[in-house]
């Protein structure tokens, strides 16, 4: 800011320079107006974050010799990974066609459609689909209306209705910086592409994909770091067979008051998003990762 | 999910510092006043309480009873609260089976000798124990819906056998106790025998069913809800859900015949903010019988206390899990084995659910 005041030329004796407001602070100044922040930092994060990996300390061995808490990882694991490849393919569907679409109506549709389960309260969306796909409830009434099957098939309370629930919740998260990164993608170099004699197909996996390539990684990433945490989906549409590393803190928490079991699931949770950014800041660079998170 | 264990801590600091101290001059005075904050398990049956009970309390003594739906893990809560060194709660409500785990542990009251001599006469023999008083009894019974399984199974063997008896089935995923119970009710062990509990054997059992359970309840809500949608056709649900699920007319039919037989109390925890006053609310609550027998019959629960049942409708008498006919063939839990054995057991019945 310092530069700003530079650069421009005013004369000094119009904005005589007074003890009580100067451009450029003190140190010390710097420093007392850095502290509010630094304190809330500190008490509000720093200190319960140290706290809390203290408690874990004594959690680990218990949790590993647990065979729900390895389940619940592994299961987090192997869920998120399919939420992310479906949230992105479908998300990255969505973004490239509101990019190219033309007609206003088609436009506002897709935003809807985008914008709706994030505005939607994560309740309602849940239960409306446990409305939707109960035993009597709308897909089933359909698939035996059609013929497709003779009675009602067991929809819910399983990873199935876990992945659609999440996959439901994310594509918003998925849609929007692909769109941002689409919308960059020089028109003019797919209809060169094109004209060379390249098919659509050709134009976008050889052109478009690479050129949003890295977006698509930083996304994923987002998406996935996002799904490994989720609690309430898993916990309403899901069964006992489907845990959720958040369920399994809970209930640590709440069922058995184990805090360092619960601490040390916190903490492996927060390692493992950790790592997985880190993987893709060495991957795609940190600036473009910092794109798609903010 | 950094979020959520910070949300843990959160909640742990806020019964530290939040609710508790209302009143606490009052604990040393002979007239009870200031706040009793009760914790009960919401669904809106502390609601009918407050109605029913805690207002007419209120105008008479001028004690106000601040609601707080926290029974549900009250083991883990109030073994928080203990560590924190704040207990919020004057009074809880809790299932039987926690409280022998608290009584273990220390962290609930027994009752003043003065206070639990003004109760005793007012409930059956035994009903008031050195720690609580009764607050209702229900059951584990098996509920079938007659529309979607016809005939509808009469015991647990019956629930068990998935050829005889075809239908979407429910258990609670949280009772441990009466899913094990039942586990060894269908491989034929007499009600009589069947504490202390074989672990191992119910587990077996239990293995057999799994995977015939198509919906885990986990809260009564859902439990009725599921029912009334015809989610489910047949399970275990508490009877106070299945009365009111019965008495709607659509086929729902109640078995007490091997039911679990529970029961809920009133206790004070060590530490309690204005304990007094939440004494004079049982003395208060104890001498109310006809409000008593009012709320069980909005909430289809039995009570030990038999004054409480001279307005309570026969038909609605005859219903209840602590009707002579239905409680004579139900299962009562032996809380010494109980209170030994649930952490273990609980978590190996955790293990076994999520497998």
């Amino acid at each position: 800011m310092a530069g700003v005041a530079d650069s421009v030329a005013v004369p000094e004796a119009a904005f005589p320079r007074t003890r009580a407001w100067r451009q450029d602070l003190g140190p010390g100044a710097a420093l007392l107006l850095l502290a509010p922040l630094t304190v809330m930092l500190l008490v509000g994060f720093v200190v319960p974050l140290g706290w809390l990996l203290w408690t874990s300390l004594g959690g680990y061995g218990d949790l590993l010799s647990r065979g729900v808490a390895r389940r619940a990882f592994e299961n987090t694991v192997e869920v998120s990974a399919i939420v992310t490849l479906l949230a992105v393919a479908i998300g990255g569907f969505l973004a490239w066609e509101l990019r190219n679409a033309s007609s206003r109506l088609y436009r506002s549709l897709l935003w809807a459609t985008l914008l709706f389960p994030l505005w939607t309260s994560v309740i309602v969306r849940n239960y409306s689909l446990t409305l939707l796909l109960q035993r009597n409830g709308l897909v089933n009434d359909a698939l035996q209306t059609l013929g497709i099957t003779d009675g009602p098939v067991r929809l819910l309370y399983n990873d199935a209705a876990v992945v659609l629930g999440m996959t439901h919740s994310l594509i918003p998260f998925a849609a929007l910086p692909l769109y941002a990164a689409f919308v960059l993608i020089d028109e003019d170099l797919l209809h060169a592409a094109r004209g060379l004699g390249a098919s659509y197909a050709r134009s976008l996996s050889s052109v478009a994909l690479p050129l949003a390539g890295p977006s698509i990684v930083a996304t994923a990433t987002l998406v996935f770091v996002v799904a490994s945490g989720f609690y309430v989906t898993p916990t309403v549409l899901g069964g006992p067979g489907s845990p959720f590393v958040a369920t399994v803190i809970d209930q640590e928490i709440n069922a058995l008051f184990d805090l360092p079991s619960a601490a040390a699931a916190s903490f492996a949770l927060v390692a493992g998003g950790l790592a997985i950014v880190l993987a893709a800041v060495l991957l795609v660079g940190w600036r473009r990762l910092q794109r798609v998170l903010t | 999910m950094r979020r959520l264990a910070l949300a843990g801590c959160l909640g742990a600091l806020l019964l530290a510092s939040g609710c508790g101290g209302a009143g606490e001059e009052a604990a040393t005075g002979s007239r009870p006043s200031g706040t009793v904050v009760y914790s009960g398990f919401g669904s809106g049956s502390d609601e009918l309480a407050d109605e029913l009970m805690f207002k007419p309390f209120a105008t008479e003594t001028g004690v106000k009873v601040k609601l707080d739906a926290s029974s549900e893990n009250i083991v883990a809560k109030l073994r928080a609260a203990e560590q924190a060194g704040n207990v919020p709660w004057s009074l809880i409500r809790a299932e039987e089976e926690d409280i022998v785990v608290l009584e273990q542990d220390g962290l609930i009251e027994p009752l003043p000798p003065e206070v639990k001599a003004k109760l005793v006469p007012r409930f059956g023999p035994g009903a008031v124990t050195d720690y609580g008083v009764p607050f209702i009894d229900y059951s584990s019974v098996l509920v079938c819906n007659s529309r979607l399984v016809n005939p509808c199974p009469r015991t647990m063997a019956d629930f068990w056998d998935t050829e005889r008896f075809k239908g979407p089935r429910t258990m609670y995923a949280d009772g441990w106790l009466d899913n094990l119970v039942f586990a060894l009710e269908a491989d034929g062990v007499s009600p009589e025998e069947i504490f202390p509990l074989d672990v191992d054997r119910a587990f077996r059992k239990l293995d057999e069913i799994r995977d015939s359970i198509d919906v885990w309840w986990t809260n009564s809500e859902q439990a009725e809800q599921i029912f009334r949608d015809g989610e489910v056709a047949l399970g275990p649900i508490w009877s106070g859900r299945a009365a009111t699920l019965a008495s709607e007319g659509k086929g729902i039919e109640v078995e007490f015949e091997g039911a679990l037989l529970a029961r809920e109390l009133w206790v004070v925890p060590k530490g309690a903010p204005n304990a007094q006053a939440a004494y004079a609310l049982m003395e208060w609550y104890a001498t109310h019988p006809a409000i008593v027998g009012d709320y069980i019959t909005e909430r289809r629960n039995g009570i030990d206390m038999p004054d409480a049942y001279a307005n309570v409708p026969a038909e609605i008498a005859n219903a209840l899990p602590t009707a002579p006919t239905n409680s004579a063939n139900q299962v009562k839990v032996d809380f010494d084995w109980v209170a030994a054995n649930r952490d273990e057991v609980f978590r190996r019945w955790q293990e076994w659910l999520t497998r």
